[in-house]
């Protein structure tokens, strides 16, 4: 019970009387004998509690009253009067009296009255303070829905500063990376940058003490010094409280004004409030973070599976197909073959329509027996037979069987002392040999076709780069589906066996292409050895 | 016309075996045509081939089966097999059995008679 009070009466036995009962009861007493000093005694310093006499010469009791209370609504005041009429108390709580203590005055009632007026103070602080809080409460619910951490920020700063009366502020964090370090994490009333360049030491700032002490406090600029921050925004006050979850400091709410008048404590429960909210909705919305990122790694993980499942299934309807399908026509095509190559023997010196029209025959054999192989080697989903693989030599074979057109200018980049790998030849030359031939497809004017291999830690590069027309970004994703095609002619399973081929050797392609520039694909393949060989 | 030029030409497919016979002869070839293993034995008791041209799987007898017959007849004839669909077993099963080649279907006509050429000079 500390609360101050101010004792007018022109009678100083009363004064004194009161002044003793008073401070006996643990009130912080002081005692003047005219209005005006009363007045003036208000004005200088913060009462809880007025006692006034009603009836004074000069400046009487209801005007110390009124002034009383348009300096300070919430101060209690209790009329002392000897004539205790109707009039004076109508008059008397008009102007806002909480109660009268009659002369001659009884101590228990003083007290009793007295306690009264301060409970009667308290409640309407309480309430005012409450009210205060409903804000809080709203904001809170903001805070609840905001997941993005920055924003979270924002919106609790703008909340602190409005409801204080500050005329700015900051959220600082402790910074991760830089311990002992606070950055800014949002501010207000002050440029971002400006903000973000000042230097904010825990040990050095005064703002670092709520960190360590764990509770809000007040700083006021001619009781020391204030935060970096504030300072700079040239505050004359701040009010600081922790961000913290439990016993860890996250960092600081920190409000600041630079009007004397508005320097006051008050507000530092609800600002200690926000402060905790702000750090338990953080927290929420780094788990929110941490479980969306989850959640769409398993989404993306399930859609993978998704995919691989597609491609089996269509996989398994190709093989079938294939089966079939290669079994009927392989044999016809191959009579065709043999046949036009009959006529083309016998027909050796016909006229060059019908000559043209042999060569058209073999070509669109030729071309549908390619259509065939692919078909057969997708269904063959065979493990590979790993032997022991010197690439640059497969790579000499696989162009060996490849008649790459005239107008495509080749460049062979080889990396010095490859290891050599485990690996299937035989199917590693089939996913070789349709990339080149799709290279060389897609620059049917000619161009430029760079194949160079190189050592990128466990794994052995190819690399397959064409200055073609380049595949647009929405074909991109598809290219390595199988029946997925842009060519007018082919069925689109040269890519789907390729990556077959290179995953079952548990390694990797990509592909990266620009429009009228090219293509690059890149063949990863592990270099390991089998374990029969490391042991 | 001596054996030194002539094939034998095995496969259940008539077209495959005409179409082959007449590419063969109009490149001075002597050919003879045979629908299985079976048919193609019979035809090695009758008279000497230097060639056997033999799908790896017909019905009765496949081909790997017939070659090693047939060399118990004649062991100087060579062979070249073809096959539309092989696993590497069968091939592997043909090549110990001494046969030249496998040669997959369709065949390439100018690698089937580069091969020809060098097993009937």
């Amino acid at each position: 019970m500390n609360e101050r009070v101010l004792v007018v009466d022109d009678d100083p036995l009363v004064v004194d009387l009161f002044v003793n009962v008073l401070e006996d009861a643990g009130y912080r007493v002081e005692g003047v004998f005219c209005g005006k000093d009363a007045i003036e005694r208000l004005t200088a310093a913060q009462f809880d509690i007025l006692l006034a006499d009603v009836k004074m010469p000069g400046v009487d009791g209801l005007e110390v009253l009124r002034q009383a209370k348009f300096l300070d609504p919430e101060i209690a005041a209790v009329v002392i009067t000897g004539h205790g009429t109707l009039e004076m108390a109508i008059k008397s709580i008009q102007l806002g009296a909480e109660g009268f203590v009659l002369k001659p005055t009884d101590v228990e009632d003083l007290l009793a009255i007295v306690a009264h007026a301060v409970e009667k103070r308290r409640l309407i602080r309480e309430n005012i303070r409450l009210k205060a809080f409903l804000p809080l409460f709203e904001v809170t619910k903001r805070l609840a829905s905001e997941v993005d951490l920055g924003e979270l920020n924002k919106l609790a700063l703008d909340f602190a500063v409005q409801e204080t009366g500050a005329d700015g502020g900051a959220v600082l964090l402790r910074d991760e990376t830089c311990p002992g370090h606070l950055m800014v994490a949002a501010v207000r009333g002050m440029h971002p940058d400006i903000a973000r360049a000042i230097t904010v030491q825990e040990a050095e700032d005064p703002i670092g003490r709520v960190l360590h002490s764990g509770a809000g406090c007040l700083l006021a600029a001619d009781e020391g010094s204030l935060g970096a921050v504030a300072d700079w925004a040239g505050a004359v006050w701040e009010l600081c409280v922790p961000l913290s979850i439990g016993d860890r400091v996250l960092g600081v709410l920190d409000v600041w004004g630079t009007q004397r008048q508005d320097l006051t404590e008050d507000h530092l429960p609800l600002l200690s409030t926000l402060a905790g909210q702000l750090a338990v909705t953080r927290e929420n919305a780094l788990l929110y973070q941490h479980m969306e990122s989850m959640v769409e790694e398993r989404t993306r993980e399930l859609r993978r599976a998704q995919e691989r499942l597609l491609r089996s299934e269509r996989l398994a309807a190709i093989g079938q197909l294939a089966a079939s399908v290669a079994h009927e026509l392989r044999h016809p095509l191959g009579v065709m073959r043999q046949s036009t190559y009959f006529l083309s023997l016998k027909l050796a010196d016909a006229d060059e329509k019908v000559k043209k029209h042999l060569r058209i025959l073999e070509q669109e054999i030729g071309a549908s027996d390619k259509i065939i192989t692919d078909l057969m080697d997708f269904s063959r989903v065979h493990r590979p037979t790993l032997t022991e693989v010197d690439i640059e030599t497969l790579l000499d074979q696989t162009l060996a069987s490849i008649e790459v057109p005239a107008e495509v200018k080749m460049v062979r980049t080889r990396a010095k002392k490859l290891p050599h790998i485990w690996a299937d030849g035989q199917q590693l030359q089939q996913a070789f040999r349709n990339l080149i031939v799709n290279a060389c497809q897609s620059m049917p004017e000619g161009g430029m076709l760079y194949i160079s291999t190189a050592r990128e830690g466990k794994y052995l590069e190819v690399a397959f780069r064409d200055t073609g027309m380049g595949i647009p970004p929405e074909h991109l994703e598809r290219i390595f589906e199988p029946l997925f095609t842009t060519k007018e002619r082919g069925i689109g399973l040269g890519l789907a066996i390729c990556q077959g081929i290179v995953e079952r050797h548990r390694g990797t392609i990509e592909v990266e292409s620009l429009v009228g520039q090219g293509t690059t694909f890149t063949v990863r393949l592990p270099i390991f050895i089998p374990e029969t060989e490391s042991e | 016309m001596s054996a030194r030029r002539s094939i034998l030409i095995v496969d259940d497919d008539d077209a495959i075996c005409e179409t082959l016979s007449d590419v063969l002869e109009a490149l001075g070839y002597r050919t003879v045509i045979a629908s299985d293993g079976v048919e193609a034995v019979a035809c090695i008791q009758k008279e000497d081939f230097a060639l056997v041209l033999m799908d790896l799987r017909m019905p009765r007898m496949g081909g790997v089966q017939a070659y090693r017959e047939i060399l118990k007849w004649r062991p100087a004839v060579k062979a070249i097999m073809m096959t539309a669909y092989a696993t590497s077993d069968l091939v592997q099963e043909a090549l110990r059995a001494g046969a030249r080649e496998v040669l997959s279907k369709p065949l390439a006509m100018d690698r089937l008679l580069n091969l020809i050429a060098t097993v009937c000079p």
